[in-house]
């Protein structure tokens, strides 16, 4: 009968297990250190690309913006233009009201009647003193009130007269004030 | 007591590449690695930033070529005849005058108080004076008409599409209608002198401006007086 000793079973078991896991350490520590080199390498090389696009992006600023200076009269006529129809808006309608209120006025004042000091209110009201020198010319003048011609450019809503006097110079004076409905 | 000192070079030797590696992971992460990160970053914002900065100016130039340039040029034109920019003195007199002549009505008795009629810039560079404002502006002119009532009502409808642009404030209008006494509000604005930074979005209009443009379109056209009276002498030295 064969008998087999080792003396050294236990230390090549310690001894191999002690070489795993430096093996382990080893090659853990050496893919640790590729994947950091692979990191590094990548964020260079985005850092890189980054610089380079940041260049690029300049220079397409820089080319755009030449060319808005170039066109920067155009820009400036637009400007002016939206910054002055937006004013313009304002004063038309407030003009066309009165234009019109002016208009009709005229339109409705019968011959022999004079007018002085209009004024014209923003909603429409409109005050002014008024004279003749024949009772027939007042008394036109309040049926054409009363009537409400359609054929004028805007409907009369409603007629104050007030103060009718007449004077020392043989003449009707009055005040009126006169609403109208506005478009 | 020599074995144990083995042992220890044995450990470290053993451990010397791990710890090799570590270090020099850290040493390249304080060093170069944290600042090209850190500068990434800060490369990208500014990126992502530059990029929409060019995104809105390639927007703007390609908005700014397809304008009209004949169209705005014709609006520009007939906007400053209607609405100009400076106070209207001349042109106005100009126009009354104009459309008193057309409709047959003696136009006088001229009130108006002008002001200031040249605006003055600041000395310095990129600053304007107070007075230049960016405001609506108005002044009123006071004037007589006279002639047939129905020259002086035609007159009346006439301004209505004048320009400069005037409104109606006052109104007085004698017993056979033949002398009317009138006040206008006169209206103008100064420019905008200053356009802001390039990547501002170009201002369009919009379709009630455009129908207030073709409006105006159609307004009286003054015809602008042009002085001719010479002035200065030509030889100062020159016997009378």
């Amino acid at each position: 009968m064969k008998l087999n000793i080792n003396f050294l079973k236990d230390y090549v078991l310690k001894t191999r297990k002690k070489a795993q896991k430096h093996f382990f350490i080893r090659t853990w520590s050496l893919l640790a250190l590729v994947i950091y080199g692979v990191l590094v390498v990548a964020v260079f090389s985005l850092h890189l690309l980054a610089k380079k696009t940041n260049e690029v992006v300049k220079t397409g600023i820089k080319k755009e913006e030449s060319l808005i200076e170039e066109l920067r009269s155009i820009e400036m006529k637009q400007v002016y233009l939206t910054a002055k129809t937006k004013s313009l808006d304002e004063v038309l309608s407030g003009k066309k009201q009165h234009q019109q209120i002016v208009e009709t006025l005229l339109a409705l004042l019968p011959r022999g009647v004079s007018i002085s000091d209009l004024k014209i209110d923003p909603d429409g009201a409109v005050s002014f003193s008024a004279s003749c020198t024949s009772f027939r010319s007042l008394v036109d003048f309040f049926n054409i009130l009363k009537t409400n011609e359609t054929e004028l450019r805007l409907k009369i809503k409603k007629a104050d007269i007030s103060g009718v006097s007449y004077g020392l110079e043989k003449n009707y004076s009055f005040d009126v004030i006169l609403f109208f409905y506005l478009s | 007591m020599m074995e144990s000192t083995n042992l220890q070079i044995e450990k470290i030797k053993e451990n010397a590449f791990p710890i090799l590696i570590g270090t020099t992971i850290f040493l390249l992460t304080i060093t170069l690695f944290r600042s090209t990160l850190l500068n990434y970053f800060k490369l990208k914002s500014e990126n992502d930033r530059l990029e929409q900065k060019l995104v809105v100016l390639k927007r703007k130039s390609q908005l700014l070529q397809s304008l009209d340039r004949n169209e705005i040029e014709r609006r520009v034109k007939k906007l400053e005849e209607v609405f100009p920019s400076e106070k209207p003195v001349i042109n106005l007199i100009a126009s009354l005058n104009q459309i008193s002549q057309q409709e047959g009505v003696t136009f006088r008795g001229i009130q108006l108080e002008p002001g200031r009629i040249v605006k003055y810039m600041s000395e310095e560079v990129g600053k304007q004076a107070d007075l230049v404002t960016n405001e609506l502006q108005d002044f009123i002119i006071n004037f007589n008409i006279q002639g047939k009532l129905s020259a002086v009502t035609s007159f009346i409808s006439r301004l209505e599409k004048a320009a400069p642009l005037m409104k109606i404030e006052s109104l007085s209008l004698s017993l056979d209608g033949s002398n009317c006494s009138l006040a206008v509000r006169v209206y103008y604005q100064t420019l905008p002198e200053i356009l802001g930074v390039l990547d501002k979005p170009v201002p369009l209009l919009t379709e009630n401006e455009k129908e207030i443009l073709n409006e105006i379109a159609t307004y009286q056209k003054v015809e602008l007086i042009k002085t001719t009276v010479p002035v200065g002498k030509a030889n100062i030295f020159a016997l009378p």
